[in-house]
């Protein structure tokens, strides 16, 4: 009995320790990713970092539960993506939101072309919020990683098909809603 | 060729295929097609144009990285957590450790039946005796005819005192409802009293009948006095002289 129980202590902190350290790695890494999903909900960048921190501390507290590591990316995503559609929905902030100015940036665009800018990212943003939560997820997530569905799928967990066509349909919902301004203004 | 006039369908196919929708088996054609058809090429140009667009302004909406304070403030909140966060956290290392050993559940089964060995063996018992009615040894000796008056229920046989004592072993633990001490031959009354008590309003003329012997009514014989007589008259003897008077 005294070996059993003094292999358990040691073994445990020695793996507590690996796990800190992986939990260290994850940490580099995935705020990134927590922040992008936050922000593709709320489109505003302090509460998109307020619920990527409130993700990554959820994370924190539950990584020890995790048995598969490989998805935690995952994980971490539906906890982000849950957290800001709770957000949302608790504070009714959806006009406010729309109202924001996105993302607050205009990243490089020249000044006779800011309200134009805006007013499209306006509508983007509207004919988003428009689609229904799956299409949403996976076209957020999408744009996310770069259009790459076996990524999308890893982190949706869905099959590789169904976001492929999710992605179609997504897409087209979007295009329907913004032709007119690509129409309107074919020089985009 | 000229599908204008052709079908619509085409036309749709040509948009979902800009859009995304890619069928193995058709992609080939509608790519050939759109080589050939300057309608369908003009309307699967418009199409990507504005899939691309709608990708860009998706992207812009995504796109960003959280500030430099990001890290510090999250590390710092994690250092805040609650020290039950962390002690969960080995709590959990720990339990996966030991649920993974056999033998972990035999020295689980050794400890838990050593608890309920001490929480069944191991706790004082209280003794509730019921309450003793002991007489007296009194100095005056009483008929046995006396003794026994008192019920039977409440009758202690008498026993040597010495054996008493010998068998009285006092312990801390135990705990003894007093004896009561009843002077010989009144243990009776205490008796009536106690059921009086216990039934209904004690009076206390019962008491004191039941504590006194019943008397005997005094006998009263009329005295007999009889009237004295006269004392007789001393003779004065002559041979011997005058008296002393």
């Amino acid at each position: 009995m005294d070996g059993l129980a003094a292999s358990f202590p040691d073994s445990a902190v020695s793996q507590d320790v690996s796990l800190e350290r992986e939990f260290e790695q994850r940490l580099a890494d995935c705020p990134t990713l927590a922040y992008r999903v936050a922000l593709g909900v709320l489109r505003n960048t302090a509460e998109a970092e307020d619920v990527a921190q409130e993700a990554m501390l959820r994370a924190y507290r539950n990584f020890h539960r995790l048995r598969d590591r490989e998805r935690f990316r995952a994980w971490l995503v539906r906890t982000a993506w849950r957290l800001a559609l709770d957000r949302i929905r608790a504070s009714g902030r959806r006009e406010r939101r729309e109202n924001a100015a996105y993302v607050d940036s205009q990243r490089g665009a020249g000044t006779g072309d800011v309200a134009a800018a805006h007013e499209f990212e306006r509508q983007v943003a509207k004919a988003l919020d428009a689609l229904p939560e799956k299409l949403r997820l996976v076209m957020t997530l999408a744009a996310i990683e770069g259009y790459n569905t076996g990524e999308v799928a890893n982190l949706t967990g869905l099959p590789e098909g169904t976001v492929k066509s999710r992605l179609f349909l997504a897409r087209k919902k979007l295009a329907e809603s913004l032709e007119w301004i690509v129409k309107k203004n074919p020089s985009r | 060729m000229d599908c204008q006039k052709k079908s619509e369908q085409m036309r749709e196919r040509i948009h979902d295929f800009a859009l995304g929708e890619v069928s193995p088996k058709s992609e080939l054609e509608l790519l050939a097609h759109v080589a050939e058809c300057e309608a369908c090429r003009e309307a699967y140009g418009q199409a990507e144009a504005v899939r691309s667009l709608t990708d860009r302004g998706v992207e812009t909406l995504v796109a960003g990285e959280p500030s430099p304070q990001f890290m510090t403030r999250l590390r710092a909140r994690i250092a805040a957590e609650p020290a039950s966060e962390r002690w969960s956290w080995y709590a959990w290392r720990i339990w996966e450790q030991v649920s993974r050993e056999p033998r972990s559940y035999a020295a689980g089964a050794v400890v838990l039946a050593t608890i309920l060995a001490v929480l069944v063996l191991g706790l004082p018992r209280r003794h509730v005796s019921a309450p003793t009615v002991t007489e007296i040894a009194s100095a005056v000796s009483v008929p046995p005819g006396v003794a026994t008056n008192s019920p039977k229920s409440l009758a202690i046989p008498e026993r040597p005192r010495e054996k008493l004592a010998s068998r009285y072993v006092p312990s801390p633990r135990i705990q003894r409802e007093p004896e009561v001490l009843v002077p010989k031959g009144e243990l009776l009354a205490v008796v009536r009293f106690y059921e009086a008590v216990h039934s209904t309003p004690v009076e206390s003329e019962q008491v004191y009948a039941a504590q006194e012997e019943p008397q005997k009514p005094v006998e009263l014989k009329p005295i007999e006095i009889t009237p004295l007589e006269p004392l007789a008259k001393p003779v004065p003897n002559s041979d011997n002289g005058p008296g002393l008077f």
